[in-house]
């Protein structure tokens, strides 16, 4: 599985880079969020918005709010359920090859509540980092 | 034969728990935090392609070791301030010879709360 790392706060995360249409630089292309509504509009087109760094983050204990910002335009269609969404993160870094085995399931009871936004673990450069489920999040 | 314990500290706090509960002991391995994750949840680790969950019993300022704990086919581990020693429940003077599942154990420089594994599991909140 070829694997776009993500970087938000000082933590590294992962996607399927199949599943990643198009990753946006605001300072190119205009995205308009409505973070209330937790949607945003880009090209004309309106889309569910998920902020990882307010949505999984503490950034206020991070320190690093208002650092630089990336959208990725997600377009899924894994079990037959197709998704359209912008994931907001702070850059997108480079593309890793893990083997499918190689991703470790997290078991579910170290959850405060259901969450099935982590398909896993996947080990990069000797660190463990967390690999999103891109049709929970 | 006399029941051997892994004694051990969590902060000021001195701990006992069966030596055969312990899988092995890791050195300040590096832990992943994951978010959304129940209180005490420290992070986890990868031990022989087996991700496992890392508890705080307490919070703890300096965790040096975590214990990884086997219940069954579970791995979970533990973080603990510092590990003392194996101990033979039964060989010191001090001790009860046939010492309770639980409560406290005195040895000759302090006592020890002795818990079982599924007390433990039980504080921590892992389902069994």
């Amino acid at each position: 599985m070829d694997i776009l790392l993500l970087e938000v706060a000082s933590n590294v995360y992962g996607i399927d880079q199949r599943c990643v249409r198009r990753v946006i630089d605001p300072r190119r292309e205009t995205v308009l969020e409505e973070p209330h509504e937790r949607r945003a509009s880009y090209a004309g087109e309106q889309f569910r918005l998920v902020d990882v760094r307010r949505d999984l983050e503490d950034a206020a204990e991070d320190g690093t709010e208002g650092a630089s910002r990336a959208y990725l335009l997600v377009d899924s269609a894994r079990e037959g359920s197709p998704l359209r969404y912008l994931l907001c993160v702070d850059g997108a870094r480079s593309i890793v090859s893990v083997e499918g085995e190689r991703v470790y399931p997290i078991p579910p009871y170290i959850f405060e509540e259901k969450t099935d936004c982590f398909r896993g673990v996947f080990e990069y450069r000797g660190r463990l980092q967390l690999l999103f489920d891109e049709q929970r999040l | 034969m006399a029941r051997r314990v892994l004694r051990f500290r969590i902060g000021e706090r001195r701990w006992a728990l069966p030596l055969e509960a312990v899988r092995e002991v890791l050195e300040a391995p590096a832990l992943l935090r994951v978010p959304r994750t129940r209180s005490g949840v420290a992070g986890v680790v990868l031990r022989r392609g087996v991700l496992v969950p890392v508890y705080d019993l307490a919070p703890v300022a300096l965790a040096s070791q975590v214990l990884v704990l086997e219940w069954g086919d579970m791995l979970n581990g533990l973080r603990v301030s510092h590990l003392e020693a194996q101990v033979a429940l039964g060989e010191e003077p001090q001790q009860d010879p046939a010492p309770p599942a639980s409560g406290q154990l005195k040895f000759k420089d302090g006592t020890a709360e002795r818990i079982d594994l599924d007390q433990l599991y039980h504080m921590l909140g892992i389902p069994i």
